[in-house]
């Protein structure tokens, strides 16, 4: 795929290309042999064990990590090109939840990547004002992010990473300490904004993933994607007995916990 | 108290300390904060340490050397920037634990300083005043280069504050965003390197790690946006240094140190008695 201009939103554009991806960390093999093609407009679920890869993958699409060999390519460019093009939404938990800043402060963070010093323009406030009233937030504008709930922080991120206007959306854990009608209500966001960009969410959460997505990619150092188009939900499960060692970790992704150790 | 306002208006050396102390916290204010909500206050007092090493280094080519050209604020400077530099690179290239570049850089300079020191004739005073700072000893100069460390300060803050802060609350966001992290990591550990080196002058090396930390502490309590909470620590930053000034005067106190006890004392009323009202609702 060489297509560098990707304003043409048919369904056979490929968003992520993924070709014989091998990444080590400490020499220690975490991701072998991955090829992955993502096209314009899906909704791809990525599960698997914690310490399967999940997150060196998503690590790898956003250009924060280069791979030991293989290709990525990202909108048909290398991933550093065109991670401003990314909306990133990180795991909540992991930011100081003590940072004097609104909510509409978060938001157009989202923004600095345009430059501009000094105040912000008009156009940029009202693209975070419409970010925030995308993920229902409108109301909590001016508020202080720390007075927030997991939930609604988890919102805020979204919103900040819509602010910049991308045209995928990559989301770690959405669900991990959100209450399940938080996490529902996200899912509910993401399956709107899908209507307009390809989203890729990490989660160990299957329950959640699946009511929404349109594929599957399954992640324990090797990658293997299922696409649901044709199936509902339920069905997803069943995918597993492509492959018993599948079927086995997502036993190790239920809600009973992660007990077991990669096999 | 009453004797304080009064030779107040008589001595001009008191004058000029209030002015320094009025200025430095508007420096303060700035970097204070930035330091406090990015939790590097001790990347700021590896640096206030290694000035001792630039002082000394500068004192004792001034006496012992006879460069008369040379005055320990540059070899303040000097340490500051480099000390901020060494500290930048290491943790953006070298996998080294960020408490252990601290650690290193901070006893380094220090023993550089000692090593000066001890070689250079005179009063060994000179070590206290650098350990504790003498903020009645300030001269128009230094009032002058505060001053532009303020307008420096003020500019940068007035343009880049949403880079700044972008990059305070989320530096992997910032990068993936296209902003050169890196670049303005490096650039405000100088600016930070810069503020240290003029708050040394005021209340010494021991103490300025407490003065950037304090106030930006209490306010951090009072506000939840940035701006805010640099005005915020600004005027309690006036507030500390004038009254610690003050208190120190008639008793013959070290001004430095209670400078920094009346910082403490703010941070924990206004701990208090914002638990109190919590309590009450």
């Amino acid at each position: 795929m060489e297509n560098d201009k990707n304003d043409n939103s048919s369904p056979q554009t490929v968003d992520i290309l993924l070709e014989q991806v091998n990444f080590s960390f400490n020499g220690e093999p975490v991701l072998e042999d991955v090829n992955l093609s993502i096209g314009r407009g899906e909704f791809i679920g990525i599960i698997g064990p914690n310490g399967g890869g999940k997150t060196t993958l998503l690590r790898l699409i956003l250009g924060l990590l280069t791979p030991d060999s293989g290709t990525i390519r990202v909108f048909g460019r290398p991933p550093v090109e065109v991670s401003h093009r990314i909306g990133y939404v990180p795991q909540h938990m992991q930011f100081d939840q003590r940072f004097p800043a609104t909510v509409f402060d978060i938001v157009q963070m989202g923004q600095i990547g345009q430059g501009g010093f000094g105040r912000i323009s008009n156009r940029q406030r009202q693209a975070a004002e419409e970010a925030l009233s995308v993920v229902e937030l409108s109301s909590l504008q001016k508020k202080s992010f720390s007075d927030l709930s997991g939930g609604q922080r988890q919102r805020v991120l979204i919103a900040r990473a819509l602010a910049s206007d991308p045209e995928l959306l990559l989301f770690d854990e959405p669900t991990a300490n959100v209450d399940s009608s938080s996490g529902e209500k996200l899912y509910q966001i993401l399956a709107e904004l899908n209507k307009r960009m390809t989203i890729l969410v990490v989660s160990h959460d299957i329950g959640f993933v699946n009511h929404h997505i349109s594929s599957v990619v399954c992640v324990n150092h090797q990658v293997v994607i299922h696409p649901t188009s044709t199936l509902d939900g339920r069905n997803i499960i069943d995918l597993y007995g492509h492959d018993m060692s599948l079927i086995r970790h997502d036993h190790r992704c239920s809600e009973e916990g992660h007990a077991c150790s990669n096999s | 108290m009453l004797e304080f306002v009064n030779d107040l208006l008589k001595f001009p050396f008191l004058q000029l300390a209030m002015i320094a102390a009025l200025l430095a916290s508007i420096a303060c204010g700035i970097v204070g904060t930035f330091v406090t909500v990015r939790r590097i206050t001790y990347i700021a007092g590896a640096i206030a340490h290694c000035t001792l090493g630039g002082m000394g280094a500068a004192k004792y080519l001034q006496t012992e050397m006879r460069l008369n050209f040379v005055t320990p604020l540059m070899g303040a400077v000097f340490a500051a920037l480099t000390a901020a530099l060494i500290i930048s690179y290491l943790q953006a290239r070298t996998d080294m634990r960020q408490d252990t570049i601290l650690s290193a850089v901070w006893s380094i300079g220090m023993a550089i300083g000692i090593l000066f020191i001890s070689k250079t004739s005179g009063y060994n005073e000179d070590l206290m005043s650098y350990l504790f700072g003498d903020i009645l000893m300030v001269t128009p100069q230094d009032l002058i280069l505060i001053g532009l460390l303020d307008l420096l300060l003020m500019a940068a803050t007035f343009l880049f504050h949403r880079q700044l802060s972008a990059i305070a609350f989320d530096e992997e966001f910032s990068r993936l965003a296209g902003i050169p992290v890196d670049l303005y990591n490096t650039l405000f550990l100088c600016t930070v390197a810069l503020t240290v080196v003029l708050l040394v002058q005021l209340v010494g090396i021991i103490l300025v790690v407490a003065l950037l930390a304090l106030p930006a502490a209490t306010a951090g309590l009072l506000t939840n946006r940035l701006p805010a909470m640099i005005l915020v620590t600004t005027l309690l930053c006036a507030l500390s240094t004038l009254g610690g000034l003050t208190l120190s005067y008639s008793p013959d106190l070290p001004a430095g140190a209670t400078i920094i006890l009346t910082a403490a004392t703010i941070y924990l009323a206004t701990d208090i008695s914002l638990k109190i009202r919590h309590k009450k609702k």
